[in-house]
């Protein structure tokens, strides 16, 4: 699906692209730095994908679309746009979402099957303890007593309840 | 708490929890219709029965929102229907539970002749939502004043206020990725939303770039978390490591990204943790708490 057309980020000359080349480490399934395709912005030719001439206005639209899109923005912000009254567009592309802090899993505690997970359709924290709803068996579980100790395991496990409701 | 029964505090089909504040658990059990509370130290409060009956091929619970509110969300399954950008696919009918009063509203009333804009039923208790292009994909969720709603003929999302006026639409662009020597290349198109031309332009593109059967939902699951935040997971593919959570802030922007393994399904996320449920070979299920912290990049590594 490459084009020869140029890529609409070429449309903004050469400042724009080096202030719009953003280094792509840590990401795990986007392409090297560069690597993008270019993107086909409007049907060759005048036409439209599937054959149909477009409407009046749609190349225009297409190419001011390309300029606002790919804009050179602070990465950090969307572009707000209002499509009709009352409503805003946010835009976020990909490339500014790449720029974003990224957050991992710094650790985890697993809460373990104690005797009777089976069917979990939710959870929920509730300050330092845990419910569990827990539809094979009907019930919910509360885990309490904060994150895990120095064994990796869930502190709070022998505090797990499941007592009659009524 | 809990136990399989008709009484009180019991469950036939319990579906649902959420909390509200930090010391009250709400369940919804689909099997009795019924919603209960609980307090956190497990005494069973109060119930209600919602009344949904058999209706809608999918439903979703969200909340609470203010006050205590319920939302349901009653639709199409996701991927029953024609998927095409730019046709609508099916619509979602959000019933609003008023934990104070028990009323819900059930009254079907007519979607809005406008094609172009989501036009909702003035009863305040029961929102239509049936624009042409709008495609639910099944993902809800509701905040303490916001609804949420997944598009997969967009994609986006849409946001709206909790009478369910339309405020805001995020996207992030048509996205399709593709098998190629190097591995999965994504490939990205921006697209408009401005109207029937901004339709019309977007479903053109849409097919000159890519099949419609390599295009894939890009959102899903869109839980809000207590600081008002929408948590949106991006699609990922089975042989992706993690997979990727993007915060939006109140005005759409994304003010975030998490990374988690595709290992776990996500039941409750906050600023710095996550909830989880990770099944093992066996089918042995576990809830697994993750510790967020901020990192340069890299995927998110569970450790234990």
């Amino acid at each position: 699906m490459r084009s020869s057309r140029p890529s609409p980020r070429d449309a903004h000359g050469p400042k724009a692209r080096e202030t719009c080349h953003r280094s792509r480490q840590g990401t795990t399934s986007s392409p090297a730095a560069g690597a993008y395709p270019p993107v086909r912005l409007t049907p060759p030719e005048g036409r439209a994908a599937n054959g149909a001439l477009p409407r009046p206005g749609l190349a225009l639209s297409a190419t001011v679309a390309a300029l606002v899109l790919w804009g050179c923005t602070d990465p950090s912000q969307s572009q707000l746009h209002r499509s009709e009254p009352g409503v805003a567009i946010a835009r976020n592309d990909l490339e500014r979402l790449d720029a974003l802090p990224v957050y991992g899993v710094e650790t985890s505690v697993d809460l373990g099957n104690p005797e009777r997970l089976y069917g979990v359709v939710g959870a929920v924290m509730l300050g330092d303890e845990i419910a569990v709803a827990n539809a094979g068996n009907h019930e919910v579980l509360t885990f309490g007593g904060g994150m895990a100790n120095c064994s990796g395991r869930w502190a709070g496990k022998a505090t797990a309840r499941a007592s009659s409701a009524t | 708490m809990g136990r399989k029964g008709d009484g009180p505090g019991e469950f036939r089909h319990l579906t649902w929890i959420g909390a509200i504040g930090g010391d009250s658990i709400f369940t919804y059990d689909s099997g009795h219709d019924r919603v209960s509370v609980f307090s956190a130290d497990g005494r069973y409060l109060a119930s209600w029965r919602v009344g949904l009956g058999l209706v809608g091929l999918w439903r979703r619970v969200a909340g609470p929102a203010r006050g205590g509110d319920l939302y349901f969300a009653l639709g199409p399954a996701p991927g029953f229907g024609p998927v095409s950008p730019g046709r609508g696919c099916g619509s979602i009918r959000v019933l609003r539970f008023n934990r104070a009063t028990g009323d819900l509203d059930t009254m079907r009333t007519d979607p809005g002749q406008d094609a172009h804009s989501f036009v909702l039923s003035e009863r305040p208790h029961e929102i239509w939502i049936q624009p042409v292009p709008f495609c639910p994909d099944g993902s809800f969720a509701a905040g303490p004043d916001r609804l949420a709603f997944g598009d997969a003929a967009y994609p986006g999302t849409l946001i709206t206020d909790e009478a369910g006026r339309p405020e805001l639409e995020i996207h992030l662009g048509l996205a399709a990725r593709r098998p190629t020597r190097r591995g999965s290349e994504r490939m990205i198109e921006h697209i408009r939303a401005t109207g029937p031309e901004g339709f019309q332009e977007r479903r053109d593109r849409f097919t000159g770039l890519v099949a419609p059967r390599d295009t894939l939902p890009f959102f899903s699951g869109l839980p809000f978390d207590r600081s008002g935040l929408l948590w949106v997971r991006l699609y990922s593919f089975p042989w992706e490591e993690t997979t990727t959570l993007v915060a939006f802030d109140r005005e759409g922007r994304a003010i975030r990204t998490v990374r988690l393994p595709t290992d776990v399904e996500l039941l409750d996320i906050g600023s710095d943790h996550a909830l989880a449920l990770r099944r093992d070979s066996l089918g042995v299920e576990s809830v697994v708490l993750m510790r967020l912290a901020g990192r340069k990049g890299g995927p998110g590594v569970a450790t234990r």
